[in-house]
């Protein structure tokens, strides 16, 4: 018989933040169900809480009809659920099969005929495509994918879950993967793919889930839904804030972005011949779903990630222009460009959590004169200043920035990119997880910023935000600019369209 | 962070107060002393007060044996600050053992093929030279492996030991020639000899009737070491480098370190270090070489690096309380107080003290936390831990 499931009124927070907020959800055997939301919409939080990764804290769930409690991926299994992670649980140096039966009860010794028998019934039953034999660490993303899901069903999983299963894929394996999903159904199998492809939810799926900001905005048929219905639901209403903004003013041309393209390092393109322009005196946004093509445009302005050949990035301060590619952060430092970056990842990547506050100012700056020694006097002076100017509340400006509150980190961070009078300032997700003030505190540094004639880069995820802080924002779609729209004039469902459809120029020209 | 994970989990303390510290240490070690006595009393039967004063007796009973402590505790200290910068990196080099020994190979081997060739003075720097430059080479394999093809550090620097075992065996077997062990190192001309003899009569009548000629140089160049490795790690360009490595590799990239290049050269000091401690070994101590050289000290100096917490000067009152207790249990168990405190019963103190400060070291840096069943308790507890973690 086909398993139902339903979520009702799941509930989960992180510390003051709830990831999802009083989700109702039902689905069963048979049917492909979409659940369709924005980068950091608590698509993947919900599944994790079926999956056993996460508890609920309010709310339950019901599998036909039963209340359970799932605590871990094993009680999971038991009940007919599994998940296959955005990131693959496999073990490298171990082959298809051994990661297949990993972590399974059973007799103490292996009965491996019996068992590939087992799993080649699975293989060949749906049509996968896969050398058991084979090693993990010498397959394609592809396979390592199709490892997944016949780990799953060789435990007999009724209802399968799959985590933007389409992002590493060409369009070829997404093709064969979207069969072997539809023979899944038909076996009685319920499938939950979450995405942010609409192209993709409109061709599999047979309903799609809403979620905004941790909330569920809706779960309609398919077939009732087109393109404009969705990103609708996706983006939501206007909601008008009261944040600053003042005409630009002498805009020039700061940066030059032509044709960057970049991989990553499973060689999957995250930025697709990308274009456009940075001024001096502007605020720029940055939208688009997910954060991978975001993350590569600022890792490589700032020297961080290697670039296609044919990429350009053309620095001007004015008088001089330079080229920054193949420039490291060092390079770019070196040669006078004042370059500010605000990372996405604070304590991982822009700080040294065990460091206190002048530790962290002497980031920017240790490396300054040509003695051996570090000159402490500067970067403890400076480290005053932003404790006393954005009210960091730290015991001394020697404890640990990690023991302090997420706000008062990121007032450290953006406090140090600040002290050096960037020219231009890259900002990622810079108020994500912060209280109103601080975050009023961060637009308001941004705009002192672009008075001072900075060209300031602002990639955000909440569109409202975008809108009433930016003068201009760039839309990316897979990587590729699919638009470059000005703040004071759009809206979110233009925006919300662009970020989810590329529409290719050639295509529109045959 | 809500995830219903294991019972128990292990949290990182934050605000440990310098009191808080100073007393679980203090009692930490009356604990060890009073298990100490409890188990010296089990033992042997007898009364186990004058067996603690044998053991203080094994390092201060007379001037030879306060020098003969100095000069472990000079040997193990510097191994010790060897690591620092390594440990510091979270690089973690378990082969200074190897290390060490490719030092005193490089040595031993200047002595027996420069001795008469060259004066005493050049062939001694040249054995400092040559020394420094084996344990540094030495270390700069494995992290050159780890910054080009991301090896695994403590395998490899463990591996390396054993080889470094065999390399000495191997030229040891081949100079001592039909030998049955290879002996002192040039016993009648003492060429490339290290010690504190400086010609003027004084001087050397006094260094000779009060202090240990032998270990008078090690000592004041280890002490040296101390305060500059001190230097080094807080007040050089150098040391902050290497401690953002240690912290974040991607904060380090971010910044515009060369986080290869950093680990290379720290690594080449580290091994250089120990290369100087092997020179030590054979120019000043023995006089020769085996692959027992280092003893065991390699690894018991990663013990005080970490309970030190890579203080260096903390580092010597590890070191001294490590090899206290070494020489403690040795005369214990020469005195023949009691039959049954043998060599190896006497073992177990060190044992018990050492692991009583690990655990010690250990709660002071973290804690248990246990987790309820109480949902609202979950709750409490998380946000604590949020606040903590800095996750928010």
């Amino acid at each position: 018989m086909a398993q139902s499931i339903e979520l009702k009124h799941i509930g989960k927070r992180f510390g003051p933040v709830y990831a999802n907020k009083d989700v109702s959800l039902s689905f069963h055997g048979g049917e492909i169900l979409s659940l369709l939301g924005e980068n950091g919409s608590g698509k993947t939080t919900l599944m994790n809480m079926l999956a056993g990764i996460y508890f609920p804290d309010e709310g339950y769930i019901l599998v036909d009809g039963k209340k359970v409690t799932i605590t871990s991926p094993k009680d999971s299994f038991a009940l007919g659920i599994g998940m296959v992670h955005q990131h693959f649980k496999l073990i490298d140096t171990f082959t298809a099969l051994q990661n297949i039966i990993l972590g399974l009860d059973g007799s103490f010794f292996l009965n491996k005929k019996k068992t590939e028998k087992a799993i080649k019934a699975i293989v060949d039953r749906y049509g996968f495509q896969l050398d058991l034999k084979k090693k993990i660490y010498e397959m394609s993303v592809s396979e390592k994918q199709t490892v997944e899901i016949i780990k799953l069903l060789y435990r007999n999983v009724d209802t399968l879950i799959l985590d933007e299963p389409t992002a590493v894929l060409t369009p070829q394996e997404t093709e064969r993967l979207f069969d072997i999903l539809r023979k899944m159904k038909e076996d009685g199998k319920a499938i939950i793919i979450i995405t942010h492809k609409l192209n993709e939810v409109l061709e599999l799926s047979d309903r799609v889930a809403i979620l905004r900001k941790g909330e569920m905005i809706g779960c309609i048929d398919t077939k009732e839904a087109n393109e404009e219905i969705l990103t609708d639901m996706m983006v939501g209403e206007h909601v008008s804030l009261k944040i600053q903004r003042d005409e630009p003013t002498r805009r020039k041309v700061r940066l030059s972005i032509s044709h960057l393209t970049t991989y990553n390092q499973e060689h999957v393109k995250t930025l697709d011949d990308v274009s456009f322009d940075c001024y001096t005196g502007e605020i720029l946004g940055i939208a688009g779903i997910g954060s991978t093509a975001q993350k590569a445009l600022l890792e490589a302005i700032s020297g961080l990630q290697p670039c296609e050949k044919g990429s350009s990035l053309l620095y001007s301060n004015g008088e001089k222009t330079q080229q920054l590619i193949g420039m490291t952060p060092k390079k770019i430092k070196k040669i006078g460009i004042r370059l500010a970056f605000v990372p996405e990842d604070r304590l991982g990547m822009g700080l040294v959590g065990d460091m206190g506050m002048t530790g962290n100012v002497l980031l920017r700056s240790y490396e300054d004169g040509k003695s051996i020694y570090l000159e402490l006097k500067k970067p403890h002076k400076i480290a005053e200043e932003i404790k006393e100017e954005y009210d960091v509340v730290t015991p001394s400006l020697e404890t640990p920035v990690r023991t302090l509150s997420g706000g008062n980190v990121q007032k450290v961070l953006v406090g140090r990119e600040i002290a050096s009078s960037p020219k231009l300032l890259l900002t990622a997700y810079a108020t994500r997880g912060l209280d109103i003030n601080t975050s009023y505190l961060i637009y308001n540094i941004l705009n002192e910023q672009k008075k001072k004639e900075a060209a300031v880069v602002y990639v955000g995820e909440d569109l409202d935000v975008l809108l009433a802080l930016c003068d201009r924002i760039v839309v990316l779609c897979d990587g590729k600019v699919s638009g470059i729209v000005d703040a004071r004039t759009s809206n979110k469902k233009t925006i919300g369209r662009m970020m989810a459809r590329y529409e290719k120029e050639e295509e529109r020209h045959d | 962070m809500t995830k219903k994970g294991p019972l128990i989990r292990i949290v990182k303390r934050n605000h440990v107060t310098w009191k808080t510290k100073f007393f679980s240490y203090v009692g930490t070690l009356l604990g060890a002393l009073v298990l100490s006595v409890l188990f010296l009393w089990i033992v042997s039967g007898k009364n186990p007060f004058p067996a603690l004063g044998y053991i203080v007796l094994g390092s201060f009973e007379n001037k030879i044996k306060i020098w003969s402590m100095l000069k472990e505790l000079v040997l193990l200290l510097g191994i010790g600050l060897a690591l620092v910068p390594a440990y510091k990196m979270r690089f973690w080099n378990i082969g200074a053992q190897g290390q060490v020994l490719m030092g005193a190979l490089m040595a031993s081997m200047c002595m027996i093929k420069l001795a008469g060739k060259v004066p005493n003075a050049l062939l001694v720097v040249i054995e400092l030279f040559a020394a420094i430059t084996g344990g540094a080479l030495f270390a700069y394999i494995p992290a050159f492996f780890k910054s080009k093809w991301n090896t695994n550090e403590t395998l490899f620097t463990l591996m390396m030991n054993y080889i470094a075992v065999f390399v000495v065996t191997y030229f040891t077997d081949v100079w001592r020639g039909s030998k049955s062990s290879l002996g002192t190192i040039n016993p009648n001309t003492e060429a490339g000899w290290l010690s504190f003899v400086t010609g003027n009569k004084t001087i050397d009548t006094f260094t000779k009737t009060y202090m240990n000629q032998q270990v008078l140089i090690p000592m004041v160049v280890v002490i040296f070491l101390m305060i500059l490795m001190h230097f080094y790690l807080k007040y050089f360009k150098h040391g902050y480098e290497l401690t953002v490595v240690g912290d974040s590799i991607s904060t380090a990239r971010y910044t515009g370190i060369n986080v290869g290049h950093v680990m290379r050269r720290t690594l080449f000091l580290s091994g250089a270090i120990c290369g100087l401690i092997g020179f030590f070994y054979v120019s000043c101590f023995d006089h020769t070489i085996s692959g027992s050289t280092s003893g065991g000290y390699g690894f018991t100096a990663v013990i005080v690096c970490w309970l030190s917490n890579f203080n260096p000067f903390i580092m010597v009152i590890y070191s001294f309380l490590i090899i206290f207790l070494q020489k403690g249990a040795r005369n214990l168990s020469n005195v023949s107080y009691a039959p049954a405190l043998n060599e190896y019963s006497t073992e177990f103190l060190i044992f018990l003290v050492i692991i009583a400060l690990l655990l010690v070291t250990f709660f002071v840096r973290y804690r248990f936390q246990v987790k309820p069943n109480s949902k609202k308790l979950v709750r409490t507890l998380t946000k604590g831990l949020d606040l903590e973690g800095g996750a928010l």
